[in-house]
């Protein structure tokens, strides 16, 4: 049998990046939609890290949900972004990491909300990713908090599992690997209606739970 | 308790219950192998295609998809191909004589032990190859949904794989199959267009998989043309002649049933196939740096579907490797105990004695594989590509001499045993040394058939009494 990860390595252009032992050990998410744009703070924990390593970064915008005025750190310095191909942007910024390879990487900016004048609104929030990959998967490797305006009724989102969280408006979701997105529907009418994963979920439920009682009857009918 | 771990233990205990129910109906060693022989064309299908869709299909495609892009998705259309090929050429030739094993076949077409012995062999290796597959991917499923270590997910994910299936055999197998595919089938489905919708459409998604793969869509930019080909080679050879889906000929009660069960695992295939293309796409777009591709479709079922509905999808994930691993199981438990305990060892056995044999020789087969993970031979490795491993195993050994066998007269015991052991051995020594660019399958094949018709053409004709069954209008 080949070596682990042999097959693997024949996917040509597939060649890891000269950070390729630099790992995201945590990443939190943070946006605050009141006001008529988000103002969004990823934080990214990394491992790894040899001092003054270029990391590439990329935004991809979700049609008018584009990333804006994008700045690094607490200096608030501006990270430029262009446009690479189609939706997808990108940039590098230099991270000085600690003695044992642990650095912090902060990137804060806006995206524009739409107006949702049909009583609903769905509001995509593109999450600045680094070009590196996690050590591994694990339970609330990403978490995100998101503060929704009064009066927004949030009926799904992505992640789907997205809870209340303390304070009002206040929501909270997280996920074992960074996304490239997280998005909020919500109406605006204070109309209360079941959502479609909602009904989805029902639907699945009743239909395994028949398919069981069908599947007994006949097994226990054969056994018989 | 969460949702999520709800739904699973619920799947878990209808499993559990079909295989005590099983066990019930299992009264001697056909209806523990081959499930009697009796099964009708939607239980036979089912079967036939859940075995097929296995964590290759529902972790291993939409792995390298995400990572290599849509060129590899022309290779599974092969598949569909081979099994037209089953349908209307093999079957009729091949269930004239019902065996209970390959092996078996083996020796009742070569009038050979020996032969019966090397095929339970090679059949064992490869089992064990293929079961890593499966059980690197329900360690992946366990970390995602339980967020329990891979390795503790993996070793419990065997646990209950060898518990039914040891207890209820083929019966178990095959009804457990069939609720398997459902939930495959309601997963995936449901799953699609609310993966698509998180990216708002399919003109969208387009669009923004190429912003973000700009690859995605270029052939021949991250998979080499050849090994695309051999790829799909593997694929159309190992999809004729694998146990696990030869064995399922037997266990249907004739041939229209055979052909209609075949129909129905196409249609299923198919479709599935298309379904997790789709989804992979989606998932390069919401996960761009995932640590390996084999966690895209994990990834969907826990962001992107709702609690209740991503349980039940990463259900079907492991009802998919489920269902193919219990059904190496039996195939490679019939090779250690059939075909080669009783066969070779100890042909007096007692009935009572060879049941027992029986099930400790599943244990026996699906415990090494996850002894040899927790070691780390086989880990790191993307899903497919052990799956791809396999199937080209099982290529170069079965494909010449079973459809040869049922075709050409002129076959003997030792061109079969040349072309099964050359073929092996020359897949491996590819796999192992060989060029990346060419999947081992091609010299396997080739040498494999180089060697079945020189040496049987070397060697005296096959007794009549051996070939005349296969042959019946010569």
């Amino acid at each position: 049998m080949r070596a682990p990860g042999l097959a693997a390595a024949a996917l040509l252009g597939l060649a890891p990046a000269a950070t390729a032992q630099a790992t995201v050990h945590a990443a939190t998410f943070e946006a605050d939609l009141r006001g008529g744009e988000a103002r969004v703070t990823v934080v990214y924990e990394l491992r790894g890290v040899v001092s003054g390593t270029a990391v590439g970064v990329s935004l991809l915008d979700f049609g008018p949900a584009a990333a804006a005025d994008v700045r690094v750190g607490p200096t608030g310095a501006a990270l430029a972004l262009p446009r690479t191909r189609g939706a997808a942007r990108a940039g590098t910024l230099e991270v000085d990491a600690g003695p044992d390879g642990a650095a912090r990487v902060e990137l804060s900016y806006v995206v524009p909300l739409p107006e949702g004048g049909d009583g609903s609104v769905v509001a995509h929030l593109p999450v600045a990713t680094l070009d590196l990959q996690p050590e591994r998967a694990r339970p609330e490797l990403f978490q995100a908090e998101l503060v929704v305006p009064e009066g927004w009724r949030v009926t799904e989102g992505f992640p789907t599992a997205m809870y209340p969280a303390a304070g009002v408006g206040r929501l909270q979701a997280s996920l074992q690997v960074v996304p490239s997105v997280v998005t909020v529907r919500a109406r605006t009418d204070g109309r209360t209606r079941p959502g479609l994963l909602l009904l989805l979920d029902l639907v699945a439920l009743s239909g395994l739970v028949a398919f069981s009682a069908a599947g007994w009857r006949h097994l226990t009918a054969r056994a018989a | 308790m969460s949702v999520q771990v709800a739904v699973f233990l619920g799947y878990f205990l209808v499993v559990f219950a079909i295989g005590w129910l099983s066990l019930r109906r299992t009264h001697d060693e056909a209806d523990y192998w081959i499930a009697g022989g009796k099964l009708g064309w939607f239980a036979g299908g089912a079967t036939l295609a859940a075995t097929h869709t296995s964590a290759g299909t529902f972790v291993g495609t939409i792995g390298v998809i995400y990572t290599a892009g849509w060129s590899f998705g022309w290779v599974l259309l092969s598949i569909p191909l081979a099994y037209w090929f089953v349908a209307a050429v093999l079957a009729p030739r091949f269930t004239r004589v019902r065996q209970l094993t390959l092996p078996a076949f083996m020796e009742a077409r070569y009038y050979s032990k020996g032969v019966r012995g090397i095929a339970a062999v090679i059949v064992l290796i490869a089992t064990v190859v293929y079961i890593q597959a499966q059980i690197v991917a329900g360690g992946l499923v366990a970390n995602i949904v339980f967020g329990v270590p891979t390795e503790t997910g993996m070793v419990a994910f065997t646990v209950i794989l060898l518990a039914y299936t040891v207890i209820g055999g083929m019966v178990a197998v095959v009804y457990t199959d069939a609720f398997q595919l459902v939930i495959m089938v309601l997963g995936a489905l449901l799953a699609l267009p609310l993966a698509v919708r998180q990216v708002d459409g399919f003109g969208s998604l387009l669009h923004m998989v190429e912003s973000a793969q700009p690859t995605v869509f270029q052939w021949g930019s991250t998979l080499p043309t050849s090994l695309l080909f051999t790829m799909a080679m593997a694929f159309f050879l190992g999809s004729i002649a694998t146990p696990e889906k030869l064995i399922r000929l037997y266990a249907m009660k004739d041939l229209p049933t055979i052909r209609r069960g075949i129909l129905l695992a196409v249609v299923a295939i198919t479709g599935l196939n298309l379904v997790v293309f789709l989804i992979a796409l989606s998932a390069i777009v919401l996960f761009p740096d995932l640590p390996t591709g084999d966690l895209a479709m994990p990834m969907v079922a826990t962001a992107v579907l709702p609690p209740a509905l991503g349980a039940l999808m990463l259900a079907a994930i492991t009802s998919a490797m489920m269902s193919t691993v219990d059904s190496l199981l039996i195939v490679a438990g019939s090779a250690l105990s059939v075909d080669l305990y009783q066969n070779l060892i100890h042909p007096e056995v007692t009935l009572s004695r060879r049941m027992w044999v029986d099930r400790l020789g599943i244990v026996a087969v699906g415990t090494v594989p996850v002894v040899l993970l927790l070691s780390g031979v086989g880990q790191g490795e993307l899903v497919q590509f052990i799956v791809l491993l396999f199937t080209a195993l099982m290529a170069s050994s079965f494909v010449v001499p079973v459809v040869g066998g049922v075709f050409w007269r002129r076959a003997t015991r030792e061109g079969a045993a040349a072309g099964m052991v050359g073929g092996v051995a020359t897949a491996l020594a590819w796999e192992a040394l060989g060029p990346e660019a060419i999947d081992p399958v091609l010299p396997g094949f080739l040498v494999s058939l180089a060697l079945w018709w020189g040496v049987s053409l070397l060697t005296p004709p096959p007794p009549e009494a051996a070939v005349a069954p296969y042959f019946p209008d010569a």
